[in-house]
């Protein structure tokens, strides 16, 4: 990013694009009046908005209703930016009183939901002051700006986040890495009506499935059986992250002394470097994905090595086991008529088969849980680590997904490992007695996590 | 009949895909996306040379700007160029 005097061009060329705007600021540009009922509202914020830096590329659309591109990103609709404003207003219900915006755009959300009579506190959070400050020099925003029912504040002081909310997405795009996790929050909400969808339309397979495998259900153990062996035990949890390789050597030299919870999927690798885990844990619906996670391989070490499995995975998977198989169940409401029939431990589950692994490793009795290959993202552009069953190249878009590593570095990663990540630190701060240690940094930074020294 | 369960098909993922642009539903949208597509290419193949020559720069453009995540613009390409073409070139 450069001077903010880039953008003199914006403020200075006439426009008729705002209704709001030209009559009222003849002689100013627009940005010194947006920063001025800023400045007599919210005087730090202010400053911080006039302060940030501009964008590297910041140009006026040409489309019929003129909008800000900023880095290659629209602000919002360049042909009716009223009616966009209406669809993204329409997540907040009607009456409610209270409402929270994230991202500010060209300030039609707010001004949107300001026109509803039943509002009477509007919280507007900014997720990068750099946008808005570009967006001072185009809008007028001082109308909504100036109401008294408004908040305006930054994402640090908005971490959680709340609702009802609307948000503008291309400033979930251009978030700011202070607000990278409270836009994965936000995306992790927006993306659960399809989520649902999705999860609706394999519940009629899931169904059958859980009907097959009752069988197991009443023969095998419970996951719970493992509860309290290890208590205030440092244990170890690996994941199938690219990095989980470079703790090989760091796991062979202390597996004697510490058990090792797997995921499926690192198996394999943990396997071609001679590592038999204590536990293993499978919970993929997919039979195709999780076959691949057992084949290809001697699986005849693992024969004391306990499977801890959702009965929603494929029996030939269950069969294949040479060890004990136990167990869980997520908690879902599919599983409550197996739940009450065949009472197993449950396993806290949110997508990813490392949370039910971190939730079993707690509920051993871990005082101390080191994940090992905990990514969730793609470090040195590797979706998994070598020699797993679905590790392949990614192509580097760092430009579109990105999460923070242990460095402060953005990553690229995908929205559902961000939703997992999101997930997986949601359960970590709701532990107490346990203390969680990230491996490594150069996977994801794991809110709640410290970082292991290299002599523990 | 079956022209326009086609054309309602397209329409109605079409309309969902914008709609889950607009409030940045991203995996939805790329899912609408991806069904508005497959609906399109049995009709696509009937339309004229002239609409598909007008039609397919604009598809391009659309699938750029998601590629570079820029999902106002892939919305405002659907709503107000493409989906206006499509309509004109099926009511011929």
């Amino acid at each position: 990013m450069k001077s903010s005097a880039k953008y003199k061009d914006l403020a200075l060329s006439p426009s008729d694009h705002d209704p709001h705007s030209r009559d009222h600021c003849q002689g100013e540009n627009l940005l010194e009046v947006n920063l001025k009922v800023v400045r007599s509202r919210w005087p730090r914020l202010a400053a911080m908005v006039d302060r940030a830096p501009a964008f590297e590329e910041c140009r006026v659309t040409d489309t019929p209703e003129p909008t800000l591109s900023i880095d290659g990103i629209q602000l919002g609709s360049g042909y009716d930016r009223r009616s966009e404003a209406a669809i993204q207003a329409s997540l907040v219900p009607e009456n409610s009183s209270l409402a929270w915006v994230y991202g500010i755009g060209s300030g039609d959300l707010p001004r949107t939901l300001l026109r509803r009579e039943s509002l009477r506190r509007l919280e507007v959070v900014i997720l990068n002051p750099a946008v808005l400050h570009a967006s001072f020099c185009f809008f007028d925003h001082r109308d909504w700006l100036a109401d008294a029912r408004v908040n305006l504040l930054t994402a640090s002081e908005a971490a959680d986040l709340q609702r009802p909310f609307a948000a503008v997405p291309s400033c979930l795009q251009l978030a700011d890495d202070g607000a990278a996790r409270l836009r994965d929050l936000i995306v992790l909400e927006l993306s659960t009506p399809f989520i649902r969808e999705k999860h609706g339309a394999d519940n009629a397979s899931l169904v059958v499935r859980l009907e097959e495998n009752q069988g197991y259900c009443r023969r095998d153990g419970d996951a719970g059986s493992l509860f309290g062996i290890h208590r205030g035990e440092r244990i170890l949890v690996a994941a199938a992250g690219p990095t989980l390789a470079e703790s090989f050597d760091w796991i062979r030299t202390r597996k004697d002394r510490h058990p090792l919870v797997a995921v499926d999927s690192a198996l394999k690798p943990l396997a071609a470097a001679g590592i038999v885990p204590n536990a293993v844990v499978a919970v993929d619906p997919h039979p195709e994905d999780v076959l691949k996670q057992f084949a290809g391989f001697d699986l005849a070490p693992f024969s004391a090595t306990p499977l801890v499995y959702f009965p929603c995975v494929h029996r030939e998977v269950l069969d294949l086991w040479p060890g004990p198989r136990l167990t869980a169940y997520p908690d879902h409401p599919l599983y409550r008529s197996l739940t009450k029939e065949y009472p197993k431990q449950t396993l806290f589950s949110s997508g990813s088969v490392l949370h039910p692994a971190v939730d079993l490793a707690v509920g051993m009795g871990a005082a101390e849980i080191i994940l090992l290959g905990a990514d969730f993202a793609y470090p040195g552009g590797l979706s998994h680590v070598s020699g797993a069953a679905h590790a392949k190249a990614m192509v580097p878009d760092i430009q579109g997904h990105w999460v923070h590593d242990g460095s402060g570095h953005r990553i690229p990663t995908s929205p559902n490992l961000r939703g997992f990540l999101r997930d997986l630190e949601d359960y970590i701060a709701k532990q107490t007695g346990v203390r969680f240690v990230n491996a490594g940094r150069r996977g994801a930074r794991i809110e709640g996590c410290s970082y292991l020294e290299k002599s523990a | 009949m079956r022209n326009l369960e086609g054309k309602n098909n397209w329409q109605a993922h079409l309309d969902s895909a914008i709609l889950a642009l607009r409030l940045g539903m991203e995996g939805m949208a790329g899912d609408r996306m991806a069904r508005f597509i497959d609906a399109l290419a049995p009709r696509l193949s009937l339309s004229a040379p002239a609409a598909t020559q007008r039609l397919n720069p604009l598809l391009g453009e659309a699938l750029a700007a998601q590629g570079r995540k820029d999902f106002q613009r892939m919305a405002d390409l659907l709503q107000y160029e493409i989906k206006p073409l499509l309509d004109r070139s099926g009511d011929t």
